[in-house]
């Protein structure tokens, strides 16, 4: 079939004239070339395409850099040059515990977050002087919005240059095939530096700003890590609403908040309802809402075990609200229809406590996400 | 998100595809011609040449098409919404660095209230504020 068309769009041979003879020439050889370095020549073409985005990410990581280096000096007042702790900060890196014998790795994982998270912020601290403690938590978000970027970065020129080494098919097409995504994360967390560099709200603040409007003007206090609380009333039930401090960059430890406010309400809590921003399926709208059972939390898991393990210590129902968004939305600028959601989920949660609860009854609602440019 | 890459590189290539595709067609509507005079050799190598300079041209332009659509993404300018709470007056203006959702930023100009940042959020710089 193959000759028989080859022959077909051959017609040049025939004509007996000299461009023919080269065309057909060319497509013999072509074809040849094509049987016996097909895979080459498709390896050479990936590569070439590699290279470019190694480029771009390199590109992008540096424009990271340099805007988390001209925050800092333009925030912190350094006395000195805060190049080398910064590029230090930016191959930072975290070992997790051994899980061969996972008893006990949920507490292990939460102490080595902990330390990572005390020995970041003094790192910066060190360079930004007179940042104060908003700024410090803004700095620290872009910072590490800057060494994740530095990180994909150094991950795919690895696996680039080791697949060019080699000259590996597999190594190659399994990047590539990855590209598309890591490529909108990269983009998405750059946008985030300048976001955090402005202390702007982004996407993944949605539940905190749920929390933060449910008990706007009432009186906040602090519990445990960096987490605000704050009573009110609703429908004659007694709705305690927590978010991380803001408006800082901050997600702060919502779980051992909730820890601690079922204890001081000895255990009497009639349900815990949780707010946060999440996945989105593609071609679903960002801003809509969806409802559903279990503790709605991302991040290592540390904090969704303490919630989950104080609601069966307790019996505590656990009713979770989601705000949908992309990984995008999560990195960047709060868009306006996840804005305007805020007030959508405040109207869900008074019917669940019609629906859930009693008069008279306490209930926990926290707001999850990073509090970035929303205030208490 | 005040980054505004300049456009001058992408409307150049723009109309350097329409002009290939442009060109492209006229082979393709000159080869027709060739092979209804009978010259079967102009006309393979036309409908060849033709062909793959629509390829390029339509690649060309769907690859510029995704980038005006990443382009237009970072140009989202960010707004903020303050509101009088005794008044109920609104303003829009755009965001400056300080802003955060629940800060007091003053006196209201239309009563003695105090005017609150109730929302701050992004959308695309084409769309006007209302």
């Amino acid at each position: 079939m193959v000759l028989d068309t080859s022959l077909q769009v051959n017609p040049f041979a025939s004509q007996g004239g000299t461009l023919g003879t080269i065309i057909s020439a060319i497509m013999y050889l072509s074809f040849i070339l094509f049987i016996f370095f097909g895979q080459k020549i498709q390896l050479r073409m990936m590569l070439w395409e590699l290279d470019g985005t190694v480029k771009k990410l390199e590109v992008m990581r540096t424009e990271a850099k340099n805007l988390s280096l001209k925050t800092i000096k333009d925030i912190g007042k350094p006395k000195d040059d805060p190049t080398p702790t910064l590029n230090s900060l930016l191959e930072q890196f975290l070992i997790t515990p051994v899980d061969m014998d996972p008893a006990g790795i949920v507490w292990k994982l939460d102490h080595i977050l902990d330390v990572r998270d005390v020995k970041f912020k003094d790192d910066v601290r060190r360079i930004a002087p007179e940042a104060d403690e908003a700024h410090l938590n803004n700095l620290q978000l872009l910072v590490e919005a800057s060494l994740t970027l530095n990180t994909i970065y150094r991950v795919v020129k690895h696996f680039y240059l080791l697949g060019k080494k080699t000259s590996s098919f597999y190594v190659i097409l399994q990047l590539q095939m990855i590209l598309p995504i890591v490529m909108q994360e990269a983009e998405a967390l750059l946008g985030a530096t300048k976001a955090a560099s402005e202390g702007q709200p982004i996407g993944d603040g949605a539940g905190a700003l749920v929390a933060s409007k449910l008990t706007r003007g009432n009186e906040k206090r602090k519990v445990e890590k960096d987490v605000v609380v704050a009573e009110t009333v609703i429908e004659g039930r007694r709705v305690i609403a927590l978010k991380a401090e803001g408006p800082g960059g901050n997600v702060g430890k919502p779980g051992d908040a909730i820890r601690r406010i079922i204890e001081e309400n000895e255990g009497k809590i009639s349900m815990i309802v949780m707010v946060d921003a999440a996945m989105k399926f593609e071609g679903e709208n960002s801003g809509e809402i969806s409802e559903g059972i279990g503790a709605a939390i991302g991040g290592p898991g540390t904090e969704k075990y303490k919630i989950e393990q104080e609601a069966q210590k307790y019996k505590i129902p656990v009713y979770a609200m989601i705000i949908k968004e992309s990984t995008q939305d999560c990195y960047l600028p709060m868009k306006k229809e996840i804005a305007e959601s805020a007030d959508k989920v405040i109207e869900r949660i008074r019917r669940l406590i019609l629906e859930s609860t009693k008069e008279g009854e306490a209930l926990i609602v926290a707001g999850i996400g990073n509090t970035i440019g929303i205030g208490q | 998100m005040e980054r505004r890459p300049s456009g001058t590189y992408l409307y150049l290539a723009i109309l350097f595809s329409f002009l290939v595709l442009a060109y492209s067609l006229w082979v393709l509507y000159s080869t027709i011609a060739s092979y209804q005079e009978g010259q079967i050799e102009n006309f393979y190598f036309g409908i060849i040449a033709s062909f793959v300079g629509m390829g390029l041209a339509i690649s060309s332009l769907a690859a510029t098409r995704k980038r005006i659509v990443v382009l237009r993404s970072m140009a989202s300018r960010t707004l903020t919404t303050v509101l009088c709470e005794k008044c109920g007056f609104k303003m829009m203006r755009l965001f400056s660095v300080g802003d955060y959702v629940h800060k007091e930023i003053g006196k209201c100009q239309q009563c003695d209230g105090i005017m609150t940042i109730t929302s701050i959020y992004a959308e695309e710089a084409k769309k006007k504020s209302r």
